[in-house]
C-alpha cells in the first residue's frame, strides 16, 4: 500500500513537470500514456478485480473514440460536449454487451467479448458513409484552451486523474470488495445475499465508461479515429499492459502502460520489429515476475 | 406433529426433483420449527444434498412448494434467499480464500446492510465492531488481517460459520458441519455450534454422517432413503425404528452407533 502511493506521488510529479521540459512530440507520448493508463485500470476492474477475461475491451475504447468523432463531426458538437457524451454512449455498449456476457465465465467469455468486438469493428469498416470506413474520421478542432499540445495534456492530466481517483474509490469500496468475492468464491457471494450476475453487469458498464473516454481523449488528441481501434490488436493493448505491469495491483497497468508507451516510442524509431522486443520483455516478465512489475515492490498483491 | 403448523419456520411440501432417471427427491414434505436444532440423515447418495440445495435455492424443484416463516420461497435465488432470512455453509468449507478474515465478514455484513452497490466510500473501516462480536461468538481467535485460505481446516469452518451467522438469519443450514474433522474434534464443534444456534435462537437444520454427533445434539431427525423422507421423529424414536435399522444395517458402524 506505502509503495503503491509512493510510486502514486513519483508520477504524479514526473506527469506535472516533464511536458514542459519535452518537446512537442514527448507532449503527445505523454498524452497517450495517460489515455491508455485509464484504458488499462478499466480493462483491470473485469480482469483483475473482477476475474473477468473479457477479450473485446477495445469495442468500449473504439466506441467512445468514434462517438466523439461522430458527434463533432456529423452532430456539430463541440469537443467539451462530444468528450462528456462518449462515455455515456461507450456505457450503453457495456450495457449491452455485458447483459450477453454477465452470466459467461473463463474461455466462453472471452470468445462471446471477442465476437461482439469483431462484430463493432466490421460495423465500423463498412460503414463507410458514417464512419469513413478505412480511413476513419479525422479534423477533429479542438478550440480554447486545450487547443495547444500542453494545453490538451493538462487537461486530459487532469481527467485522467479524476477518473483514476473514482477507480481507486471504487475497488477499495464495498461495490470493490464484492466484486473481488465473487471472482474467487461465486457461490459463496450468491449465498451471501449478492446478486453475482448484476454485480458483474455493473462492471461491465462502469469499465465501459472509463475505457470510452479513454478512447474519446485519444481521438481528440489524434484529431482523427481510425476502425484500427477496435480491432483485436487494439483488445490485446491493456491486457498486455495489465499483464506488464501487474494485475493485482491498482497501479500495475498503469506502469505497464508506460512501460508499454515508452518502448513502443523508443523501438520504433530503431527498428521495424519493434514488437519482437515487446513481445521478448512480455515472455521474460511472464516467467520471470509473474505478478508483472509491480511485484518489484510488493510483496503480495493489495 | 404437535405444534402449530404457523410456527414452522421451514416447511417443505411434496417437492420433487429428478436428474434425468434418478429421483433424487421424491415428494418430500417437512415442517422444522421455530428454534429446532434437526438433523437430516441417511447413507450416502440418499438426497441429502440435494435436498439442502433445493431448500438453499441453487436448485430449482420440479413440482412442490417450500416456505420460510409462511412466505413461499420456492425457486427464488440465493441471494434472495439470504435477505429473507436463510443462511448456509458447504459441506466443503466456502469462504473467500483470498481475502482477509476481516473482508470476509464484512463482505456479509454489508451484504446483510445491502451496502455493497456504495462505491465510493472506503470499505476496510466499514462494521468492525460487528466483526469483532462474530469472531468472539465463534470463538474465532486469529490476526483479521490474516489471509483466509492460510487458517486451520477448523479456523476456516469456525469462519464459515461466523460469516453465515452474519446475515441474521432465521434459519441455518448446515452441510456436514464436521466434515473433514478428526473424530474427537466433531462432537465439540457441534456443540459450539449448538450452543450458539440455541444462545441466538436460530433454526438450524444441518446433515451429518457421525452418528453420535447428530444424537448428541438434534432435537429432531429425519432419515432421507433414495429421496424419500422415511423417518422424522425425536431421537430416542429414530434410534429404536426398526425401518430406520434395517436401512443402516449394511453400514455396520453407524447401524452400532444407533
Amino acid at each position: 500500500m506505502r509503495a503503491q502511493i509512493t510510486i502514486g506521488l513519483v508520477c504524479a510529479a514526473v506527469a506535472l513537470v516533464a511536458p514542459f521540459t519535452a518537446s512537442e512530440f514527448w507532449v503527445f507520448v505523454f498524452i497517450e500514456m495517460l489515455a491508455f493508463a485509464l484504458y488499462a485500470v478499466s480493462f483491470n476492474l473485469l480482469l483483475g478485480y473482477g476475474g473477468m477475461l473479457a477479450f473485446g475491451h477495445a469495442v468500449f475504447f473504439g466506441v467512445g473514440a468514434y462517438a466523439v468523432a461522430i458527434l463533432m463531426k456529423k452532430a456539430g458538437l463541440d469537443a467539451l460536449c462530444a468528450i462528456l457524451l462518449a462515455p455515456l454512449i461507450s456505457a450503453v455498449a457495456g450495457a449491452i454487451i455485458g447483459y450477453f456476457c454477465n452470466r459467461l465465465s473463463g474461455i466462453y467469455l472471452g470468445m462471446l467479448t471477442f465476437a461482439f468486438q469483431m462484430l463493432a469493428y466490421t460495423v465500423v469498416l463498412k460503414s463507410y458513409s458514417f464512419t469513413g470506413g478505412d480511413d476513419g474520421l479525422s479534423g477533429l478542432k479542438i478550440t480554447g484552451f486545450a487547443a495547444s499540445p500542453r494545453g490538451f495534456y493538462l487537461v486530459t492530466l487532469v481527467v485522467v486523474a479524476v477518473a483514476l481517483l473514482l477507480l481507486w474509490r471504487l475497488v477499495h469500496s464495498p461495490f470493490g470488495l464484492a466484486l473481488r468475492a465473487q471472482r474467487g468464491n461465486p457461490n459463496r457471494s450468491v449465498a451471501l445475499g449478492i446478486n453475482v450476475s448484476l454485480h458483474r453487469w455493473m462492471t461491465f458498464v462502469i469499465a465501459a465508461l472509463f475505457a470510452g473516454l479513454a478512447g474519446g481523449l485519444f481521438a481528440l488528441a489524434n484529431q482523427s479515429v481510425f476502425p484500427g481501434w477496435l480491432n483485436w490488436n487494439a483488445t490485446a493493448t491493456p491486457i498486455v499492459m495489465a499483464i506488464l505491469g501487474g494485475m493485482n495491483s491498482f497501479f500495475g497497468p498503469i506502469i505497464g502502460s508506460i512501460i508499454y508507451v515508452l518502448m513502443q516510442t523508443w523501438l520504433t524509431g530503431l527498428t521495424e520489429y519493434w514488437a519482437l522486443f515487446l513481445g521478448t520483455t512480455i515472455i521474460l516478465i511472464v516467467m520471470l515476475l509473474p505478478n508483472g512489475v509491480m511485484s518489484l515492490w510488493q510483496g503480495r498483491k493489495p | 406433529m404437535n405444534h402449530p403448523k404457523s410456527e414452522a419456520v421451514l416447511r417443505v411440501v411434496e417437492v420433487n426433483k429428478r436428474f434425468g432417471g434418478l429421483r433424487a427427491s421424491n415428494n418430500i414434505s417437512l415442517d422444522v420449527m421455530q428454534g429446532e436444532f434437526h438433523a437430516i440423515i441417511g447413507p450416502n447418495g440418499a438426497g441429502k444434498s440435494t435436498f439442502f440445495n433445493l431448500i438453499s435455492g441453487f436448485l430449482k424443484p420440479d413440482s412442490g412448494r417450500i416456505f420460510m416463516a409462511g412466505e413461499d420461497i420456492t425457486g427464488r435465488p440465493p441471494y434472495r434467499l439470504f435477505h429473507a432470512g436463510l443462511s448456509r455453509t458447504f459441506q466443503i468449507t466456502s469462504i473467500f480464500a483470498e481475502l482477509d478474515v476481516l473482508e470476509n465478514l464484512q463482505i456479509a455484513l454489508l451484504s446483510y446492510h445491502r451496502r455493497l452497490f456504495d462505491g465510493f466510500r472506503t470499505a476496510r473501516h466499514m462494521e468492525l465492531a460487528e466483526c469483532e462480536r462474530l469472531l468472539d461468538l465463534v470463538g474465532l481467535y486469529v490476526e483479521s488481517g490474516r489471509q483466509a485460505g492460510t487458517l486451520s481446516h477448523g479456523d476456516q469452518k469456525k469462519l464459515e460459520l461466523a460469516v453465515a451467522l452474519a446475515g441474521k438469519p432465521r434459519l441455518l443450514l448446515l452441510d456436514e458441519p464436521t466434515a473433514g474433522m478428526a473424530a474427537n474434534e466433531r462432537l465439540e464443534a457441534i456443540k459450539t455450534v449448538h450452543r450458539i444456534a440455541k444462545q441466538l435462537g436460530v433454526t438450524v437444520v444441518f446433515t451429518e454422517h457421525d452418528m453420535q454427533v447428530v444424537f448428541s445434539v438434534a432435537d429432531r431427525i429425519s432419515v432421507l432413503h433414495q429421496g424419500t423422507i422415511i423417518a422424522d421423529d425425536i431421537p430416542e424414536a429414530i434410534r429404536n425404528s426398526p425401518k430406520v435399522q434395517q436401512i443402516y444395517l449394511g453400514e455396520t458402524d453407524e447401524a452400532d452407533a444407533l
